[in-house]
């Protein structure tokens, strides 16, 4: 009774969230639709090239990537072989579920750390092509979209946990 | 890797984006052998070529975090961490090959842009002909005069004296890197290139007609330059700097009196190959220069990108060139 | 290492992050900074071609929604329905086209892929085939020019030229195409799949002529737009969602905000796969290249054979080996600056000896464990991998027989770069 409280939170929250983070997801990749055509149109149309659009562009993929990576965890989108893990049943797969939850955070959690310092030390290089803009703001991408996975994938570990039971 | 120190030998990893036959990589591996050799193999320099670490921004800022022991690279394409080199990158400052290694080697002129780089913990450590100033390299349209120039599109390193210098010409730069280049050239999305006149060699562009002729407008020297982190670097024994500053020294000699022999070959070759290279006449020459010198100098001289002072020291130790033009190799 | 790897496979771990977790390890025991596998996570992405997958994934979503791939797939039925299987042998042209067209497979293996794959499963019944044909015919999009990973190999190889690759890609492209087909063949045969029993009348021929000439549009525009060097494949795969939008929302009136919602929803999740594999993938390039691994290959190598057909034999090995991890651009990037030369002091022809190493390495894009192409169809195609391996398989030997072949045969596509570049 405690555990359905309890998962319905979580569900309920889980939801909210990812659609957050969908939507930002989505809104990069209209921007970077809306940033190539602007650039092919002042290309062929004004004979002006748009120095900054496709630096621009591969950032917000860049951010795009990185943030779809906790949606993938919850979609279950990642590339995996599952064909073991299946036959598990109960306890077996209780077991095998945490164990690969708490190896990924590990990964997640080292690549947050070194993630933070790779952005500070970035803070004194510019894009010079992309308005001067500091390299902190492209490089946090990867310790953010890690941030958000690692919480995505323990939300969805223990939905899956709890569900198991 | 980078501070593995087993059975008291030391091993420095270091990258360079150029690929193995070039010069500049031919004066690394020159350098690890001399290294190998005056330490008696105790001191390692294991060599990197073709961009195998990573492109020159992406090693250099490896280096400037400590996680790599050196790297070289075109100090363009450092302008992102560090202003320290955009002195040496002004176009037409230099008229010679003579001139441009004099201030390069000249201790005072080390000492300041030193000084820049220490600000982000990294030593300047080695300098290497990288084949003399950009020249416009060209797709369909000829260039002449500096009338042609106008409303070309043209590929630019991340340097904004570069960018800087284009819209002085009249043309447009773009940005790209430079292994993404040939693609965007074949692809129109640029109608030349603005490098020097070796760099055409690698990728055999001019060989299928993606590059048909060079206008020769020497404007814009840059070079190779090697960077050590300086944490690293201070704290190497004695013994062990010394040696490495003896053997880079030698290797950088080495690789400026065979340079020359191997860029006139390279260019003696894509000649044959079909590629154009014309000289502009003195006059459409004298124009070109005004006009850049006045744009670029004017508004990068702003005490950010490059300060007066370091400009006028250059200036002050700049020799009077024997041979104005001469950038070593040969294009007749 | 790869033991580690292994385990954490069967542990459900998804790929990208097994190899991720394997990489850190690896940096740890050899007391590689971390934050340089950070950095290397970073620039791995950091790249404008990049973008263009995106695009294409999109572009792709958008043809289905907006009604154009109906229209295609209606023209296909009325040319080849009648052929058993006949959708598969325009599969394995659609991928070489398109792939033809974008020079990159994965971007390929997107774009047709999502076009593809549902409409085969319902023709068909056989998801696994589906995915399996996508994913083959996508690798030879790249060994037929223009080619992205032919552009990197000559970068890092130097002394070979890009339009000689691109020339000698053209037979050998043909001949990979040609092999599946027949691989097709007896699978369409043995399965007994259905044709097409349709009789069409002349109205309805002129309606679905009429209906793809809409859609035969845009795969003009993007072919002239990039043969003819007006736009990167970036910008073609932006024109191509343009296109896509307009006749969805103004021609055939088939798409809804909802299915533009779901577009670009669905975008955004087979492209962070792929790039979070790319990203990660970087890192490992670089840990493995420091530890010498290609140079001490090249040593080994140099001690072991004088002989130039020994050492091509090996390295179909080792490319074979370094294709079952390792995608074809970053270990093109790894290894070529080492075996280029290598293969030169053999004196074997660095265009021969280029176009061999893209055609091996592009086998890997398809083979297990981490075959991209193989990941991105059976993620459309919604089976798990394993069966998207498996059924790969006959594939994997037609690839291979068609590698053995040009490269003992050399003469068979090297007389095409040697004439055309000779003049
Ligand atoms: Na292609
Ligand atoms: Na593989």
């Amino acid at each position: 009774m405690d555990n359905n409280k309890l998962l319905d939170h979580i569900l309920r929250f889980d939801k909210k969230f990812a659609i957050f983070i969908k939507s930002l997801c989505i809104l990069l990749l209209s921007a970077i639709v809306v940033i190539i055509s602007i650039s092919i149109f002042t290309r062929f149309i004004m004979f002006t090239p748009l120095n900054f659009s496709d630096s621009l562009a591969t950032y917000l993929l860049v951010w795009l990537s990185f943030l779809g990576m906790g949606l993938a965890f919850r979609e279950g989108e990642h590339i995996s072989v599952d064909m073991f893990v299946n036959k598990l049943k109960g306890k077996g797969k209780k077991t095998v579920l945490i164990v690969s939850d708490v190896l990924i955070s590990v990964f997640l959690i080292v690549i947050i750390c070194n993630g933070v310092i790779f952005a500070m030390n970035g803070s004194e290089s510019y894009d010079h092509i992309v308005f001067g803009m500091s390299m902190t703001i492209p490089y946090l991408s990867v310790a953010i979209g890690s941030l958000y996975a690692l919480i995505q994938l323990n939300l969805i570990t223990l939905v899956k946990v709890l569900e198991v039971d | 890797k980078g501070d593995s120190r087993s059975d008291g030998e030391y091993v420095f990893n270091v990258a360079s984006v150029l690929s193995a036959e070039d010069s500049v990589s031919l004066g690394l591996d020159k350098f690890a052998d001399i290294v190998a050799e005056k330490s008696e193999g105790k001191i390692k320099v294991e060599t990197f070529h073709g961009g195998q670490l990573g492109s020159d921004l992406e090693t250099f800022e490896a280096v400037k975090n400590g996680n790599l022991d050196m790297a070289t690279g075109s100090i363009a394409n450092i302008s992102p961490i560090t202003n320290a080199f955009n002195v040496l990158h002004l176009p037409f400052l230099f008229d010679s090959k003579e001139q441009a290694f004099n201030i390069v080697n000249n201790e005072q002129v080390r000492g300041s842009i030193d000084q820049d780089l220490a600000q982000i913990n990294l030593k300047w450590f080695g300098a290497f002909d990288s084949g003399g100033p950009r020249v416009i390299a060209t797709k369909n349209k000829e260039v002449h005069s500096l009338e042609d120039l106008k409303g070309m599109k043209l590929r630019a390193s991340e340097s904004p004296l570069e960018l800087a210098a284009h819209k002085a010409l009249g043309a447009k730069g773009t940005s790209i890197s430079w292994p993404e280049t040939p693609q965007a050239i074949s692809q129109g999305m640029v109608d030349g290139v603005t490098v020097p006149l070796n760099a055409l060699h690698p990728s055999k562009l001019y060989e299928d007609g993606t590059i048909k002729s060079v206008a020769y407008i020497p404007f814009q020297w840059f070079f190779h330059a090697t960077v050590i982190n300086k944490d690293k670097w201070e704290s190497l024994p004695k013994d062990v700097q010394e040696i490495l500053s003896e053997s880079i020294k030698e290797a950088e000699k080495w690789q400026l009196d065979n340079v020359d022999q191997l860029y006139t070959g390279i260019v003696k070759d894509m000649k044959d190959a079909g590629l154009q290279i014309n000289k502009l006449p003195e006059t459409e020459y004298k124009k070109i220069e005004k006009v850049t010198k006045d744009v670029v100098w004017d508004k990068y001289v702003d005490g950010k990108t490059v300060t007066q002072e370091k400009l006028d020291l250059i200036l002050d130790e700049l020799i009077e060139s024997k041979q104005a033009g001469d950038w070593g190799y040969q294009i007749e | 290492m790869m033991l580690l790897f292994f385990l954490l496979i069967a542990l459900g771990i998804p790929i990208a992050f097994a190899l991720g977790l394997t990489g850190v390890i690896a940096f740890i025991l050899t007391g590689d900074p971390l934050e340089l596998f950070v950095q290397r996570m970073f620039t791995g992405l950091d790249s404008f071609t990049l973008v263009a997958i995106p695009l294409f994934i999109l572009a792709g979503e958008l043809m289905d929604g907006s009604g154009i791939l109906i229209r295609l797939l209606n023209l296909a039925r009325l040319f080849v329905g009648r052929i058993k299987g006949g959708l598969l042998y325009v599969t394995t042209l659609a991928t070489m086209f398109f792939g033809g067209v974008n020079g990159s497979a994965v971007a390929d293996a997107s774009a047709v892929g999502s076009m593809l794959i549902p409409t085969i499963d319902k023709e068909y019944k056989d998801p696994e085939l589906a995915a399996a044909i996508t994913a083959s015919g996508a690798i030879v999009g790249p060994i037929i020019p223009p080619s992205l990973p032919m552009l990197i190999y000559a970068f890092s190889a130097a002394n070979v030229s890009v339009a000689a690759l691109f020339l000698a890609g053209i037979i050998p492209g043909i001949l990979l195409a040609l092999g599946m087909m027949i691989v097709t063949f007896f699978i369409a045969r043995k399965r007994n799949f259905p044709s097409d029993k349709k009789k069409y009348t002349i109205s309805e021929v002129l309606r679905i002529l009429r209906g793809a000439l809409v859609a035969a549009v845009l795969p003009i525009i993007m072919v002239v737009g990039i043969v003819a060097g007006i736009v990167t494949p970036t910008e073609a795969g932006c024109v191509g969602v343009i296109y896509a939008l307009a006749v969805g929302f103004l021609i055939t009136k088939e798409l809804t905000l909802k299915k533009l919602h779901d577009a670009l929803g669905r975008t955004v999740m087979v492209s962070t796969i792929v790039m979070i594999l790319i990203s990660v993938g970087n890192s490992i390039t670089w840990w493995i290249t420091i530890q010498g691994v290609p140079n001490a290959i090249s040593t080994l190598l140099q001690n072991t054979t004088q002989n130039a057909v020994v050492f091509l034999m090996l390295m179909f090995i080792i490319y074979l080996i370094v294709g079952f991890f390792i995608e074809q651009s970053a270990a093109i990037i790894m290894f070529v600056p080492v075996f280029a030369p290598l293969a030169m002091s053999y004196g074997i022809d660095p265009v021969h000896f280029g176009l061999f190493t893209c055609l091996v390495l592009a086998l890997g894009l398809i083979t297990p464990p981490v075959g991209i192409c193989v990941f991105i169809t059976s993620s459309i195609a919604k089976i798990p991998i394993e069966r998207g391996f498996k059924a790969s398989v006959p594939y994997m030997l037609s690839v291979t027989a068609v590698i053995i072949l040009v490269t003992i045969f050399p003469q068979i596509y090297m007389w095409l770069p040697n004439l055309l570049l000779s003049i």
